[in-house]
């Protein structure tokens, strides 16, 4: 079973993108912000990570930043999500990630772990 | 990431809405008994499921069995059995709500939104769910929880709920749109009206804009005065068009301005519906397309008053050049006329128009103070869309001084004609003149208009008669008459 790690300060998006995913067969761990997230990804194996940009603590973009200069996890599809627009080109960070704008159809996500994830296989 | 938006299928509701329902939006649909809540819901969904294809849910949260619902839904138009069976399920989350509250109910949703791919959901008898909320706290929760559920899962929800004067500012907030329906009386008269009171992210239509329930469902007729800065500029025409009364075009130097309204005013029986028949007849003559809008004149009734002056206009109607719309002027819509108006003036590409007449329309209106707006609104779109208009509007049909019955018009249109009975010499008399023209000069003398079998006619003017315009008129003394 694949392991998805959503990161979101929000309770109900996360809990509803759990519910989701869990319907869908993955196994769920949830983080409310990147630094907690951060630490899950180092203590546990991780599949696929999912994160808001926009959080207390550190954010999003800094916790990809972070997972894709550290050699050990460094390929772990990365989904960032978040209600304002972003390119990834921007930041400078192409290989296993993508980004999906709020609000999205819960479909397009789904079919994008599944590429991801497939992906990285 | 723009909003997108999609039909609700409902006529007017979209033009209301800015373009229709946002696509993970939450609305709260509310109203008072009898509004029409339920069948608006049903309305959307079957629209959503058998048009856009989207797989809906209609999820009721009352006691009362949903094939009681269906049962009084069936008789309605959008209503197909077929669509129940394919793309639109019914479904009761009272027992889950009933046995364990609002979690259960949380749960039993998603299971059946996710089991259906359900992107269209309608929650009915909403409210419910307060009753088996253990605090206001988990209401709210609630609430925030199908907001949230909306923008994950690519679902729109609309909420059906009773309306409730004292309710909680939480769903105010944490809906995306409120669409308030409305039951009021006015003496005998019952109207319905929707108003949205919140629309985030669009430019909607405010106000009171009144709809009826019909075997097609809801029609909502938006607010005329609401729609009008949505027209372009009227643009200047310089082309004047004749009555084809020869002394008549000659008062008028040639005529009434393309794209101008005038107001034809004139005591009952003095010629106001002849002389804008006259007016169709010769745009008609010129192939253009005319229609003749009333609530007094029955179609047959019009068309044999006519002939009985000359102005045949059968062959026009059979022709498809002339168009008569004809309403009792009783418990109808004012914006329903509006819209009737417009429609067949875009479909039947007409050019002249007879509004027969103003007083109709006052007699309709739940506001009677609305009139002048109202008028403002229809003219101003008219003007844009280059159609001559001509209001006819009564005056008194005793007395010496001209009254009018309706809010002040001379402001909104460009001419303004007056027709009344005068007493010359023991005799009636009709008059005709010209008040204001606003686009050229004109003679400004009082005239006769005549009205017989052989058709109308305007002849001599009064030069030897004084307070013609009082309706009694009296020779004029010799030495000034010389």
């Amino acid at each position: 079973m694949k392991r998805i790690l959503i990161v979101e300060d929000e309770f109900t998006i996360r809990d509803i993108l759990k519910m989701f995913l869990e319907y869908e067969g993955y196994e769920i761990v949830v983080a409310i912000n990147g630094n907690e997230g951060f630490e899950v990804i180092l203590k546990n194996k991780t599949d696929l990570i999912i994160s808001d940009i926009m959080m207390p603590g550190l954010s999003g973009i800094e916790l990809l930043n972070k997972v894709k200069s550290t050699p050990e996890i460094v390929d772990i599809p990365f989904i960032l999500m978040s209600a304002a627009p972003i390119q990834l080109d921007e930041i400078g960070i192409k290989k296993h990630s993508a980004f999906i704008q709020k609000p999205f159809d819960i479909d397009e996500l789904l079919s994008l772990i599944s590429e991801m994830l497939k992906e990285a296989t | 990431m723009s909003i997108v938006k999609f039909s609700t299928g409902v006529p007017g509701l979209d033009k209301i809405l800015g373009g229709g329902l946002i696509e993970h939006g939450l609305y709260l649909l509310e109203g008072s008994a009898g509004a029409g809540k339920t069948i608006l819901g049903n309305q959307i969904c079957f629209h959503r499921a058998k048009v856009h294809r989207q797989k809906t849910l209609f999820v009721s949260l009352m006691s009362e069995s949903v094939g009681k619902m269906l049962h009084y839904l069936r008789p309605l138009e959008f209503f197909d059995d077929q669509i129940i069976t394919q793309d639109l399920c019914y479904a009761s989350g009272y027992s889950a709500m009933a046995n364990d509250g609002i979690e259960g109910l949380k749960k039993w949703l998603f299971e059946v939104v996710k089991s259906q791919k359900t992107k269209f959901l309608v929650i009915d008898g909403f409210r419910s769910a307060k009753e088996f909320a253990v605090s206001e706290g988990e209401y709210s929760r609630f609430l925030f929880y199908l907001n949230s559920f909306a923008g994950v899962s690519g679902c729109t929800i609309i909420l059906i709920a009773p309306k409730e004067e004292l309710k909680s500012g939480i769903e105010d907030a944490l809906v995306d749109g409120m669409i308030q329906l409305n039951v009021g009386t006015t003496g005998l008269r019952e109207y319905r009206y929707v108003v949205l009171t919140k629309n985030r992210g669009t430019k909607s239509l405010a106000g009171r804009h009144y709809y009826k329930i019909t075997e097609s469902g809801f029609i909502i007729y938006p607010r005329i005065e609401a729609l009008i800065d949505k027209c372009s500029e009227p643009k200047a025409h310089t082309e004047q068009l004749a009555f084809d009364i020869p002394k008549f075009d000659k008062m008028l130097i040639g005529g009434v301005t393309t794209g101008s309204v005038t107001n034809i005013l004139g005591a009952p029986g003095a010629g106001k519906t002849l002389l804008s028949l006259k007016f169709l007849e010769a745009g008609l003559k010129r192939g253009e397309n005319c229609l003749y809008f009333g609530f007094y004149e029955s179609p047959d009734r019009l068309l044999l008053k006519a002939e009985g002056v000359g102005i045949n206009l059968r062959p026009y109607i059979e022709s498809g050049h002339f168009h008569v719309r004809w309403f009792p002027a009783v418990d109808q819509m004012i914006d329903e006329m509006a819209q009737i108006i417009y429609e067949t003036v875009n479909d039947k590409k007409i050019s002249r128009l007879v509004i027969d007449g103003v007083d109709g329309f006052r007699a309709c209106a739940v506001e009677t103070n609305r009139t002048q707006a109202f008028f403002i609104a229809l003219t101003t779109y008219l003007r844009c869309i280059g159609v001559t208009t001509f209001l006819t509007e009564e005056t008194n049909l005793f007395g010496s001084e001209v009254l009018r019955t309706n809010t002040n018009l001379s402001a909104t249109v460009e001419n303004i004609f007056l027709l009344r009975y005068v007493e010359v010499d023991a005799q009636l008399l009709r008059l005709i003149s010209i008040f204001k023209l606003r686009d050229s000069g004109y003679d400004s003398s009082i005239s006769e208009l005549s009205i017989t079998s052989k058709g109308i006619d305007v002849k001599k003017s009064f030069v030897n008669v004084e307070h013609v315009l009082s309706g009694s008129g009296k020779d004029r003394p010799e030495k000034e008459s010389k």
